[in-house]
């Protein structure tokens, strides 16, 4: 199971297992990473789901699209050469490690992971549904 | 290559007494009509019978195939090819019945000829296009809401949730001053023609002729102001992306599908604010969850509830046969409150993680306006939250009846001033 190892704004890391197959918003939001909003589920139109890939893995992803690009340039926080999309990057066994930096008020929401019992559980769920 | 799995409900299914040749017995039959008044009154508990149902349900009235478990609602948006957009999404099928408007070049199309047409219109309408108006759309919802807090009592659906996109997206678009009031019209006829040949469907197109007329009129390149949403989709035409002929229809894709919605968005919001105090209280203590509550509500009420896909081949839907060109309807509402899917669904929850709901669809058709929608619902509701102590409902709320759209015809409120 690969381990992506997301770093808050603050500096604080969050290491996530995630499953080869899913994205790495999906395995972010499976463990209610709160930076990464993700408003369009996953379906590349909304760029509230941006990360900034680690320089030493930058280029072991594979390439974006135009659209991904085009996207990039809407989202709230600043671009940086490094910026990528999470929902774009589909987890593979080779990715075991990568580092994805989370950019201040990336999710651009108040989330409190304190509300109540809801976010987690439910999450868990939609794995299920959308694999 | 099918194998008929027995139903996982059988009583619901004993129902089925004259079978007809081409529908397996082991879906579900039910007799429920969702596009009667009645359903449109309260749908949940409907909802609820049609998930418990089964994976896939036949509804009699309409002879069609319908979804409303949120993993089966997502896996038929999901698949395009199997289950498409150009026979039309509405219960009229394309291939046997003429439009009642020629086809829409997106909402009503596949890839290849989809694909031309999102491009150009996600471009338009993309986050780096929502900066550019997202001041201009900010100030005006300050403005609104300083305006209604002079007023205290007033109707929130005409004098907030038509009155503020009215004030924002006629404008962004590009559209002239005079004739607009042919726009809600015009988008009511759109969503009533949706629906199945009732008497809302009926009357609506018998009516539609001069807000087809303006709409036409309007949709032209010399009726667009430089700089608008209308006027980028013509730039794209001159670069080659889309011919000439096909701009207009673009324009009025965003005419037909981009006023109604946000609007009966901003509804469900205000109503819901006003229906549940605490969690008004929350985004009170912190505004900043104004955009999430806007999405949470579009979760909750799903202010469109159903959209039709045409069956390309004969396939399975777990474990069900549905045969080629038969209609399938996805309950988009349904889907947003399955238990399968959501923690506690029936309650509104501002800090919900919404991510994933379908209440702008799912794949390639996913509402293309959706960052216009969350820009006017998050500008709105963060205004009222810092300018407003208390929204209460004062006088008993009017439905709205539509065949596609869920919302209210009137909810009057009383705001107190912070
Ligand atoms: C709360 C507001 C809105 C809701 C609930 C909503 C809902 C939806 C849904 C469910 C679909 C998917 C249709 C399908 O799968 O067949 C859709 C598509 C679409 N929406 Fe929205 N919408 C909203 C606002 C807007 C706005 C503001 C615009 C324009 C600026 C817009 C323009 C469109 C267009 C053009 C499509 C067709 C996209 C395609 O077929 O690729 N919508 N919308
Ligand atoms: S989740 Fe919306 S672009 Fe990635």
């Amino acid at each position: 199971m690969p381990t992506i190892n997301f770093i808050h704004p603050d500096g604080r890391p969050d290491a996530v297992d995630a499953h080869a197959g899913e994205s790495a918003m999906q395995a972010a939001a499976r463990h209610g990473i709160a930076e990464i909003a993700a408003e369009c589920g996953g379906n590349a139109m909304c760029a509230t789901c941006h990360v900034y890939v680690d320089d030493g893995w930058i280029n072991r992803l594979t390439k974006m699209t135009e659209d991904e690009d085009a996207l990039l340039d809407g989202a709230a926080a600043e671009r940086q050469p490094t910026s990528r999309l999470s929902c774009q990057i589909a987890i593979v066994s080779e990715l075991d490690g990568l580092v994805l930096r989370l950019p201040v008020g990336g999710g651009r929401r108040g989330d409190d992971e304190t509300a109540g019992p809801g976010p987690a559980a439910a999450l868990l769920r939609v794995l299920a549904w959308t694999r | 290559m099918v194998t008929r799995t027995p139903s996982p409900n059988a009583g619901e299914a004993s129902g089925a007494a004259a079978v007809q040749p081409d529908i397996p017995s082991s879906i579900p039959e039910l007799d429920i009509d969702p596009f009667s008044l009645d359903f449109f009154a309260d749908p949940h508990p409907a909802h609820e019978v049609l998930r418990e149902a089964g994976p896939v349900v036949q509804l009699r009235r309409w002879d069609v195939y319908a979804v409303a478990r949120y993993a089966e609602v997502h896996a038929v948006l999901n698949d395009p090819a199997t289950f498409c957009s150009s026979r039309g999404i509405g219960l009229s099928d394309f291939a046997k019945e003429k439009p009642w408007r020629p086809a829409s070049l997106i909402l009503e199309a596949d890839p290849p000829a989809h694909t031309r047409a999102r491009a150009v219109l996600s471009r338009v309408l993309s986050p780096a296009a929502m900066k550019q108006i997202r001041d201009g759309f900010a100030a005006a919802a300050e403005a609104k809401a300083d305006a209604l807090l002079a007023k205290r009592s007033f109707d929130a659906i005409t004098e907030l949730a038509e009155a503020y996109p009215l004030s924002v997206f006629p404008d962004a678009l590009g559209l002239k001053p005079e004739g607009r009031e042919h726009l809600l019209p015009y988008a009511g006829v759109v969503f009533n023609a949706f629906g199945p040949p009732n008497e809302l469907r009926q009357t609506a197109i018998e009516r539609s002729a001069p807000h087809q007329a303006y709409v036409q009129e309007q949709c032209q390149r010399e009726n667009l102001t430089p700089g608008g949403f209308g006027a980028r989709i013509y730039a794209r035409a001159d670069a080659g992306e889309i011919t000439a002929a096909e701009a207009p229809l673009l324009v009025r894709a965003l005419l037909s599908a981009g006023l109604d919605t946000t609007i009966n968005g901003l509804g469900a919001a205000i109503y819901c604010l006003a229906r549940f105090p605490d969690q008004w209280a929350r985004l009170r203590s912190d505004p900043s969850l104004a955009r999430n509550a806007f999405e949470e509500a579009i979760r909750f009420e799903s202010p469109v509830q159903t959209f039709f896909r045409t069956a390309t081949r004969d396939v399975d839907i777990s474990g069900h046969r549905i045969r080629e060109g038969k209609k399938v309807l996805m309950f988009l509402g349904a889907a947003n409150r399955d238990p399968r899917r959501w923690e506690l669904p029936d309650q509104y929850d501002v800090t919900r993680r919404t991510s994933g709901h379908v209440g702008f669809g799912s794949g390639i058709h996913m509402c293309v306006g959706q960052l216009v929608a969350r820009l006017e619902g998050e500008m709105m509701l963060s205004a009222l939250a810092r300018k407003a102590a208390s929204i209460e409902i004062s006088e008993p709320v009017k439905r709205l009846y539509n065949n596609t759209l869920r919302g209210l015809d009137s909810l009057p409120v009383t705001l107190k001033p912070a």
